[in-house]
């Protein structure tokens, strides 16, 4: 137990002395098992974690998922989303608010980044808010919160992350996202109106579209339904495994980037080198977590945890809530793969030894990232934000994301309470 | 030479990667409509994203785009934050290229045993030789931060969330 606990200590001390949290894990993980079991089991070891993780068929669903995010964004398939949302509710109060959520929702469920869904819709929704007079807080926020969809509406890279971490199925926390990524997605729309019931004249109504045009802006996403058709649909059908199913949407998506002329050779290069630079930073890390995992399992930790926790006979939710709440307070200032990484190894065998769904858990546990993504200080789709429209100020940025922050607490509340919402979807699964 | 280890390295991986995507669209594609798949389309896969990791690994150091707590960035003079720098590329530096040395050991050991792939009988060996050697040039990369560091990057930068 001791061993263990100096190696989370060494781990955060060398990350707060700025050492990559890779290369804190890995060496901690390696001078752990060197000091504990000896220095030649300790190099084995690693050479083998290395080369292993290296070779492995079904890890390349990272960048397969990673390069479909990357050639959707730039085949520009996020204008049509907006103006196919905004064609059918752009008409309401704040209709440009609800129009940016929707495409957001649309937009995460081919790409899996939370980052590159706010990014690529603050190109797109800013300006038509601004135009019509929406107040810059509220714009930034919705963006900002709607770009967090694209984690919790498959596929999802911290998804893939946290089943490869802990041996979960995939396809099965995909379709645990689809019910929670739309109601948080609805609820977000329900706080627009109330946010803009106050404040009517920062969030106008657009011109109600004529069925013509909606069905007219429908066909402009035909390319996107159909990829989210073939490869969720054939992952959660039995068709395809999830890294099949991502090397069709990465094909697909590459191929629509084409069809649409976005992609010079240049342009290409460039989407395949920021895939695989994302991978190997994603690898690193996996890597180094596998040698820190190790070392922890060969001390009594894990064991001790769990006896520690069922001596204390608190109730299971409760001691999820306590996590929980760990977590949003951690989010606040910490980014959240570190905090996910750092803290599965001590929090999953408790979850399983108190009889809970992996599954389940990872559902919380991609909530719990979404908040962190947009909670100030430090939340990495707010600097995104800041970084492009640098105009607007942080502070406003912050002002705006709060309402959303809140929401999603109470979402994360009705995941605990009702765990069905995750877990029925994919109980129909084969 | 960062023009040099940029054109060398994203050729290798961007290719690598572009080839696993093709490679599985084609298998999978070949499989479930045709019944018919791409011989040693796995083993395949395996070999390039090896090339897809570690050929890009040395960019991400170059580019400083590993995860790092930086929340603390703020708070510290420039002058100690130069010397952070200095002692931790130092030491990252070091390990990496004490990697890369496990790594030509492992690769010399699949050597000897003549360790291949299942169904097309390929060697393993250059293929762990390979991680051995660009282990190492990151390591190198890192030793040239020491001095040099990375710009900083824009925010989102390089982030997988």
């Amino acid at each position: 137990m001791i061993e263990a606990l100096i190696g989370f200590v060494a781990i955060f001390a060398l990350a707060l002395l700025r050492m990559p949290l890779a290369f804190s894990m890995g060496l901690v993980g390696i001078v752990g098992i060197g000091l504990t079991r000896g220095w030649d089991p300790a190099f084995a070891s690693t050479a083998q974690v290395v080369h292993e993780t290296g070779f492995a068929y079904t890890l390349s669903v990272i960048p397969l998922f990673i390069l479909m995010g990357n050639f959707v964004a730039r085949a520009g398939l996020a204008h049509e989303l907006f103006a196919a949302a905004y064609a059918f509710i752009g008409h309401f109060r704040g209709g440009l608010a609800h129009a940016t959520v929707a495409a957001c929702a649309g937009f995460g469920a081919i790409c899996g980044s939370s980052i590159a869904t706010a990014a690529t819709m603050s190109k797109v929704a800013y300006p038509s808010m601004k135009k019509l007079g929406y107040s810059d807080s509220l714009a930034t926020g919705v963006m900002a919160a709607g770009g967090t969809l694209g984690i919790m509406i498959p596929p999802s890279t911290i998804m893939v992350i946290y089943g490869i971490i802990t041996e979960t199925n995939i396809g099965k926390l995909f379709a645990a996202g689809v019910i929670p990524g739309i109601l948080t997605a609805l609820l977000m729309m329900g706080a627009i109106v109330y946010m803009t019931s106050k404040d009517p004249e920062h969030a106008p109504a657009g011109k109600r579209s004529t069925w013509s045009e909606r069905w007219a802006a429908l066909r402009g996403i035909w390319g996107v339904v159909l990829l989210v058709f073939v490869v969720l649909g054939g992952i959660y059908g039995g068709l395809f495994t999830a890294t099949e199913g991502a090397g069709f949407g990465a094909a697909g998506a590459f191929l629509f980037a084409l069809a649409r002329r976005r992609l010079t050779w240049k342009i290409l290069f460039q989407v395949l080198v920021e895939s695989a630079r994302t991978t190997a930073m994603l690898f690193t890390l996996l890597i180094a977590a596998t040698i820190f995992a190790n070392f922890v399992n060969f001390t009594t930790m894990p064991n001790d945890l769990k006896e520690w926790i069922t001596h204390l006979g608190l109730s299971p939710v409760l001691i999820i809530t306590a996590m929980m709440f760990i977590y949003i307070v951690l989010g606040t200032v910490m980014e959240e793969l570190t905090m996910v990484l750092l803290t599965i190894p001590l929090f999953f065998p408790i979850v399983t030894a108190l009889g809970f769904d992996p599954v389940w858990f990872g559902v919380l546990i991609v909530m719990i990232v979404q908040i962190g993504l947009i909670s100030p200080p430090v939340g990495m789709n707010l600097f995104v934000i800041n970084t492009l429209l640098p105009k607007v100020g942080l502070s406003n940025i912050f002002k705006g994301c709060w309402p959303f922050v809140l929401v999603m607490i109470f979402v994360l509340g009705l995941l605990i309470a009702f765990p069905q919402l995750s877990l029925w979807l994919p109980s129909l699964m084969k | 030479m960062n023009k040099l280890l940029e054109t060398v390295c994203g050729l290798l991986s961007g290719t690598a990667l572009f080839a696993i995507m093709a490679l599985t669209f084609f298998d999978v594609g070949g499989r479930k409509l045709m019944s018919q798949s791409i011989p040693g389309s796995f083993e395949l896969t395996e070999l390039l994203m090896v090339v897809v990791i570690f050929g890009a690994i040395p960019l991400v150091s170059m580019r400083g785009e590993h995860v790092v707590f930086d929340s603390l960035d703020s708070l510290l003079p420039a002058g100690l934050r130069r010397v952070q720098g200095i002692i931790v590329h130092a030491l990252i530096g070091a390990a990496l290229v004490a990697l890369g040395y496990l790594m030509f050991k492992t690769g010399q050991q699949f050597a000897i045993n003549g360790d291949n792939t299942a169904q097309l009988k390929i060697d393993k060996a250059p293929f762990i030789y390979g991680m051995g050697v660009l282990s190492a040039v990151t390591g190198l990369v890192h030793f040239a931060l020491m001095f040099n560091p990375a710009p900083e990057l824009a925010e989102g930068e390089g982030a997988a969330l």
